[in-house]
């Protein structure tokens, strides 16, 4: 029977045929179609006590699905149900080893139908149509049960991870998730939702990538036309302990990029700075690769934040959750490839201990504050931002938008965002620009959160008017500018921020925009983004004394656009120039020119004050000068008054951003398959790890 | 001979007792007086016996010996005999239990000590606990003394854990010094054993207290259960007729209730009743893990009520001061790695950090001891937390929300209700129990079995409208307190929009939450009623830009006095924002604020200073205080409430409304007349004169303690001023014979410098000449009532290391400015001297001259 093995085989292993691996032997006996478990008594319990040889077995598998699929079937089916028998087995090596199995058999499956879909054939082929729910239901409570056993038993991390590899097959078996059938089993089987949850509070620093990865896959099922189990109960999902500590996963990773990229910048500074950065970053998105549990932020983090910000109100609170004394940062380096995600919150570490640890100098930087969610997505938002130009950074970026709109959308997120107690020091990183120079100072002072969110919309506008024009990018952010506004508005908070270089940055885009107007008008609706640039002027007109802090602020407004009117007036001209022709454009148009009527009115009345008062006068007007006159001549100015300047259509992911969305999940699950293949390599190389600790184990 | 070992044999049997005790008296009369003396050893083995019996067999012989009248009866006959008057003095109504405690203490006759050991059960509890720190550090200190009042102690431990804590505290902070020098003794052993709850503090609940505490106690418990109470009615029949249902609704509502399962949420349908309680069997105990989410909870779930029936007494072993004791733990941990964290507003934020944290393991079980109403610690506001201006250590302030309740331990908890939420909280419960309507018939099987009934598809954007429209009910509810027309509009504009398309009821979602915060805003600003929102909905009315302006410039210059916001000193603005604000404001923001129960406390956590010279200082202010009121001396004094918890770490309880003068100088830029008369008005309005003479009430009262006690380290943030014009000490580190690092500065008999002076009017004004008066009327009083006033000093320097016993005799000193020996007349020319002295004196300036340069306090 081996001999008939051996000829079959020499065209692969001419050389290796002698010392063939045991495993080996028994994969080709059962490849053959024969039955050796009825000569063998104890041949399956040979077959899931060896080391899996993933490689082969996938190569060996594949080969024999394309040359005789017939004998194939019936021995897969059986090895399916041998793998369901095992992984129930009390005998953990022998479980490990039937978790590694189902993993490759449905990858092969999964592979050879890509095209097909994995629908009722592709199922049939692995285990037989009959029983399949059932057993892919026992699939799932051995996974279940796997993923609650208790940390103190040796191996039991390993076996939580390969119990990930199972599910994570299970769900990334085709690019599209809706075509994949296997998901069904998996929203009929929602006990894993609470697994899930308990191993976020139990260990999150070892699985905290798997979780994120698998709760973005299950909620992205059928996302909109059928009901998802998994949606339904995140979205009710109330356990603090877990939100904060699922925040702390996304959070540290967050961290971690950012810290990585601060060193790696600063150590560039001197030499070659602009090239270092573009190739570290490409570096950073490749550094995952051979380690099984990498450490880059990868969008599946995004992607399970974006749907915990998005679905669960409760969420919120946890983003601004301070993680203070559990963060060890120590020895994470970019070198520093293999050690773990950062220890997330050392559950058992005795408080005493604590103290003591945190005497140490190196710590004391820690104390920054700014380890909480937020704060720390504001940096990662600004570094990500600077590398828009490259697609898959742009996505990512739109990604980090569309959170923060959910955020800002959100009245306890920004009742939290503007309070005053809760101050952090947000550092954000600007890109190099000719004209500036670079903000070098570390530790910028404490603030409400609020401003380093305003900070950061002021610095994307600043940085993001190119030939390319991310027209997507610049609706998000100038809409979570008017969110801000208007909760302010609502609140009648008074937030301390120097309002003048948002107002010259918003002037500058409506100036560039006319600029561009032959390159942009081509594709997108300027004037319904200029629209939006002038409502936020005319939030600031109207409704000015419920949200500003003194008098004075809002005397500059009207400086402002009392200095810029020329390009109010081009943009004026612009519109009357789309509004007057048939076009596709013409309503937008319109729709400016109307709201552009109260800047109209304030340059026209204001002007005609400053050159009747400069012309009594030789000398140019000083600033103080011209605000005396605005001062003096309110009395006589009256505006329109605009409907609904707070109002705003709120974030729905259905109607815009479906498709973007499709596509993120096809990103991140081939990423998964990409990677996977790399995986199984490493499959072997743990469960090596494991046979090390045989001996503690059993 | 023969009567020790009659009086052995008789003292344990309790039965037989009465016949014999009349027999002892009549031996011991005839007995001559080698008799006598032998009685006397008798008596000195029998009190010293006990510390040789096990622990175990010492209870049991202790409550046998409590219960029979032989021994009391007896060693009353004996008293009567040897001292009649002592006892007449004991059994009359003029005994007080200062005078108790202090003939405990001085009287070094076995039967008298033995006598008094046994009157303390007969003494008022709430008297008797003001002497706990004097019953303590003579349990330590004094052994004699220790063996009259173990069994008192022990008796009162197993009665109550409030006790239990208190002993557990004081004995910890008391022992400490000594243990470095002695080997573990009795009340070492005391201490463990009330800490590993030998004496089971029992705990019952009395279902009559219902009764009496009625109306609170059962509203309380329908809000708290809201979820099962506002169900449809048909819901409610089919309730009752089902007893399966009936089984998942408590069962629900048990997960909810957070404390038992890990996952609250585990009591969606899909687990059936059997998983979720065991879960509730497996929850694990994590006292004191304060990232498990239950660090305060003991697991003790005696008095849950299981289908409507409530036990009346907890009969696990579950540890019942563990809870507390993991909280003041938390807290003190917190306090000991702040200084650690270099600036001031890095402590702020690290601590708020913190604060959160312990929300997480909140509401519980727990209670800040010094507030004696029963109250449950529902959640910190940890926003408001800060720290306080000290140099190296880092006291800081917390504002914690309780819901006051009838019986800490038995009382059902509120439900943990999430932040985000603010106050529709039920949004979630509701969704909930309509899943599971939907649910039960198809337990387990079925995808997309959710909600079939109303609609076929569901998405996110449905379980956001499904939450407006709950919410939408919500609004309904609570619309009692807030603008009622306003929310009916909300809601059937709600209602409109649930007719229409899914993507505008999620906009309604937003529309609802935001008109219920509008609501909310509406409340705290009712003058500027936002008609800006209604008239936006007017095309194009004219608006104009100058009335914007002036209402700007309004808002700046009316709104309160409030300090600025400083990083350097972030607790100035804190303290400073009146409290009835405060406490509106945390409330509104809380998602517990709807309770009718809840209120807002504060402490203060201080650690890595003694707390113990604050306690005796809040003991003798306390009675003073008592003595003045007694006598009639109109002066202030405001004792401040001490938690000691170990030798180097407390609580204590914040003066509500008040700042000190150093804050106030620094953050208004005047003197303190100016301050005066820009809070309270023109110098002649009646909130001025009445400031003011509470100023120098208050002034009085204080020059008197600081006198008495030789209080120092006097400078401008040691003194804070109230709302209403007292002038309050706080920070007695150094009095009796400790000085700030010895230096020798402060002279002068109490601080009074000119600038109180000219509050007061000046030196020729009448208000300065009362302020003497009251000086030596409060003198005199206090000297009148000195017995009462010198044991609690004398006893607690019985053995102490504290620092303000370590020079000279503290004691002697402080009998000596109570001028026994001066006449009326004399005392009143003492007492001018002395404020003379001290007005004029060099070293205060010198002292807040140096202060200022060193610590930056404002002269």
């Amino acid at each position: 029977m081996s001999a008939d093995t051996n000829n079959s085989n020499k065209s692969f292993w001419p050389v290796k045929t002698a010392l063939k691996e045991k495993i080996v032997v028994l994969y080709d006996a059962l490849l053959t179609g024969d039955q050796p478990w009825l000569e063998n008594g104890h041949y399956w319990d040979d077959f899931f006590l060896l080391k899996v040889n993933s490689k082969y077995l996938l190569e060996e598998l594949e080969r024999t699905y394309i040359e005789k699929p017939s004998i194939l079937k019936p021995q897969l089916n059986i090895m399916f149900d041998q793998c369901l028998l095992f992984v129930n087995s009390t005998h953990r090596i022998r479980q490990l080893n039937a978790y590694y199995t189902i993993c490759i058999l449905i990858h092969v499956i999964s592979r050879v139908n890509q095209r097909n879909g994995f629908g009722y054939p592709a199922l049939d082929f692995l285990c037989g149509t009959e029983g399949a729910e059932n057993k892919f239901e026992t699939l799932i409570e051995s996974v279940n049960h796997t993923f609650l056993i208790d940390e103190s038993f040796s191996g039991s991390t390993l076996l939580k991870n390969t119990a990930f590899d199972v599910v994570l097959t299970c769900c990334t078996t085709m690019l599209n998730i809706n075509e994949n059938m296997l998901m069904d089993y998996m929203m009929a089987n929602a006990n894993l939702f609470d697994s899930i949850m308990q191993l976020v509070i139990r260990s999150p620093a070892s699985h905290g990538y798997d979780i994120c990865l698998l709760l973005a896959l299950l909620l992205q099922y059928h996302k909109y036309d059928t009901s998802n189990t998994y949606i339904v109960r995140f979205s009710v999902f109330d356990d603090e302990v877990a939100l904060t500590s699922l925040a702390q996963i996304i959070g540290s990773s967050l961290n971690e990029y950012n810290k990585a990229y601060d060193i790696e910048r600063t150590a560039n500074e001197s030499s070659s700075w602009w090239s270092s950065l573009t190739t570290f970053v490409g570096s950073a998105i490749q550094s995952g690769t051979g380690n099984r549990r990498m450490k880059k932020v990868d969008d599946c983090l995004l992607l399970a934040f974006y749907e915990a910000v998005h679905l669960n109100r409760n969420f919120i609170s946890a983003l601004t959750h301070t993680a203070t004394n559990s963060w060890n940062t120590k020895g994470l380096s970019l070198s520093n490839n293999d050690s773990l995600p950062p220890s997330l919150p050392a559950m058992s570490a005795p408080s005493g201990h604590v103290v003591q640890d945190q005497m140490d100098l190196s710590d004391m930087e820690d104390f920054s504050g700014s380890n909480n969610l937020l704060s720390i997505f504001l940096e990662y938002c600004s570094i990500i931002q600077q590398f828009s130009k490259n697609e898959d950074m742009c996505n990512t970026t739109k990604l980090c938008y569309l959170i923060l709109l959910c955020i800002t959308e959100d009245e306890f997120a920004n009742a939290t965002m503007h309070d005053e107690n809760v101050i952090f020091s947000v550092y954000l990183h600007k890109a190099p620009m000719r004209h500036r120079k670079r903000n070098s100072e570390k530790n910028p002072p404490s603030r409400p959160l609020a401003v380093a969110l305003l900070d950061l919309t002021m610095e994307f506008i600043w940085s993001h008017m190119m030939r390319n024009f991310p027209y997507d990018l610049y609706t998000k952010c100038i809409g979570i500018i008017q969110r801000i506004l208007s909760f302010q508005k609502r609140t009648r908070t008074r937030l301390s921020y120097p309002w003048r270089p948002l107002w010259n940055a918003l002037i500058t885009l409506l100036k560039f925009l006319q600029n561009c107007e032959s390159q942009l008008t081509k594709h997108r609706d300027l004037f319904q983004l200029a629209s939006k640039i002038i409502n936020i002027f005319n939030l600031f007109i109207t409704f000015g004394d419920t949200f500003l802090r003194t008098p004075e602020a809002y005397d500059e407004v009207f400086y402002e656009t009392v200095r810029c009117y020329h390009i109010f007036d081009n943009l004026f001209a612009f519109a009357c120039r789309y509004a007057n022709n048939d076009n596709e454009y013409k309503e937008s148009a319109l729709k400016l020119m109307v709201n552009l009527t109260n800047i109209k009115l304030i340059t026209h009345h204001f002007n005609t004050k400053i050159e009747a008062f400069s012309n009594s006068q030789n000398n140019p007007l000083t600033e103080n000068q011209v605000l005396d006159i605005i001062r003096n001549n309110y009395d006589t100015l009256a505006l329109k008054l605009h409907d609904d300047l707070d109002q705003y259509d709120s974030y729905s992911e259905k109607a815009t951003e479906a498709s973007f969305f499709a596509n993120t999940t096809r990103n991140i699950i081939g990423n998964y398959r990409r990677q996977y293949t790399l995986d199984t390599n490493s499959s072997v190389q743990l469960s090596n790890i494991l046979l090390n600790e045989v001996p503690t184990i059993s | 001979m023969m009567f020790f070992r009659r009086h052995v044999q008789k003292a344990i049997p309790a039965n037989n007792s009465t016949a014999s005790s009349s027999s002892i008296p009549i031996t011991l009369h005839t007995n001559n007086n080698i008799a006598e003396d032998e009685h006397e050893s008798a008596e000195n083995e029998l009190s010293t016996t006990p510390t040789a019996i096990s622990p175990l067999e010492k209870t049991v012989y202790f409550s046998n010996e409590i219960d029979s009248p032989s021994l009391t009866t007896s060693t009353t006959e004996h008293l009567s005999v040897k001292h009649p008057g002592l006892l007449r003095l004991f059994d009359s109504t003029v005994c007080t239990v200062s005078m108790i405690i202090s003939y405990l203490f001085s009287s070094k006759e076995p039967i008298v000590q033995q006598f008094l050991g046994k009157k303390l059960f007969d003494l008022p509890y709430e008297e008797l606990d003001f002497y706990l720190p004097q019953l303590i550090n003579m349990y330590i200190h004094i052994q004699s003394i220790s063996n009259v009042i173990h069994d008192y102690i022990t008796s009162r431990c197993s009665q109550s854990v409030e006790f239990s804590l208190q002993c557990a505290w004081l004995l910890d902070a008391y022992i400490a010094d000594q243990m470095k020098v002695a080997k573990p003794n009795a009340a070492v052993r005391l201490l463990f054993d009330i800490l590993y709850e030998k004496y089971k503090p029992k705990i019952s609940y009395i279902p009559t207290t219902i009764n009496n505490l009625g109306n609170n106690h059962h509203r309380l418990d329908e809000e708290e259960n809201e979820n099962v109470n506002n169900q449809d009615d048909d819901m409610k029949s089919e309730r009752a007729l089902s007893q399966d249902n009936l089984m998942l609704q408590i069962n629900r509502k048990k997960g909810h209730q957070k404390s038992r399962s890990d996952v609250s949420e585990r009591s969606l349908p899909i687990v059936n009743g059997e998983t979720s309680k065991q879960y509730r069997r497996q929850a694990r105990l994590c006292l004191g893990d304060l990232n498990s989410g239950r660090a305060f909870d003991n697991n003790c779930i005696c008095f849950e009520s299981v289908n409507g029936f409530r036990r009346r007494e907890c009969t696990c072993n579950a540890p019942k001061l563990a809870p507390v004791r993991e909280f003041m733990t938390a807290l003190i941990n917190i306090g000991k790695k702040l200084p650690h964290v270099p600036t001031k507003e890095k402590k702020t934020q690290n601590l708020i950090g913190e604060m959160k944290r312990m929300n997480m393991n909140l509401p519980a079980r727990i209670w800040i001891p010094f507030y004696k109403f029963p109250h449950h610690v529902v959640r910190i506001a940890y926003t408001e937390s800060t720290v306080l201006n000290s140099r190296d250590r880092a006291p800081y302030i917390v504002y914690i929300e309780v819901v006051l309740c009838d019986n800490v331990f038995a009382s059902p908890l509120p439900i943990k209700q999430h932040e985000s939420k603010l106050r529709s909280t039920r949004s979630e419960e509701n969704l909930t129990h309509h899943i599971n309507n939907h649910q039960i018939p198809s337990n387990g099987v079925a995808i997309g079995g959710y909600l079939n009934c109303e609609t076929q598809s569901l998405d996110s954007e449905l379980i956001d409208s499904y939450r407006s429209f709950v919410n939408s009910e919500d609004a309904d509810i609570w619309s009692t307190s807030d603008d009622v027309t306003s929310d009916d509009q909300q809601q059937q504009q709600q209602q409109q929009q649930q007719l229409q398309q899914q993507q505008q009821q999620s906009v309604a979602r937003r529309n609802g939450l935001i008109g219920y915060r509008s609501n909310h805003t509406m409340n705290i600003n009712p003058e500027t009623l936002s008609i800006r929102s209604t008239e936006s909905h007017l095309s194009q009315q004219e608006i104009m830009p100058s009335d914007i302006r002036k209402r700007l410039t309004e808002v700046k210059t009316t709104g309160p006095i409030l300090f600025e916001r400083d990083p350097e000193d972030p607790s100035a603005a804190a303290l400073k924002e009146p409290w009835d604000k405060k406490e509106q404001r945390i409330r509104q923001s809380s998602p517990y604020g709807h309770l009718r129960n809840w209120r807002l406390i504060a402490a203060i956590v201080k650690c890595g200073d003694d707390l113990r010279h604050e306690l005796l200082a809040y003991q003798f202010m306390v009675r003073l205080k008592e003595i003045w009121l007694h006598e009639h001396v109109p002066v202030f004094v405001r004792p401040i409430t001490i938690l000691v918890l170990s030798n180097n770490s407390g609580l204590i309880e914040p003066i509500l409304n008040a700042v000190s003068l150093h804050q106030i100088k620094k953050n208004s830029k005047l003197s303190l007349r100016n301050y005066f008369l820009r809070e309270f008005g023109t110098e002649r309005s009646e909130q001025y004169l009445t400031a003011v003479k509470n100023f120098v009430q208050s002034n009085a009262a204080y020059s008197i303690i600081c006198y008495l006690l030789q209080v120092k380290d006097r400078h401008n943030g040691n003194i804070l001023l109230d709302d209403e014009g007292h002038v309050i000490h706080i920070d007695f580190g150094y009095m009796l014979s400790a000085t700030p690092k010895n230096l020798g500065f402060e002279s002068s008999p109490f601080k009074i410098t000119q600038e109180f002076v000219d509050i007061m009017g000046g030196l020729q004004s009448d208000m300065y000449g009362y302020y003497k008066i009251l000086i030596l009327q409060g003198l005199l009083a206090a000297r009148k009532h000195m017995d009462k006033l010198m044991p609690i000093v004398e006893i607690m320097q019985h053995g102490s290391q504290l620092n303000c016993f370590s020079k000279g005799n503290v004691t002697l000193g402080l009998r000596e400015r109570f001028h026994l020996n001066m006449t009326d007349e004399q005392l009143e020319f003492n007492v001018e001297k002395m404020v003379e002295s001290s007005l004029n004196s060099l070293t205060t300036r010198v002292y807040d001259t140096f202060q200022y340069y060193t610590n930056g306090i404002s002269k």
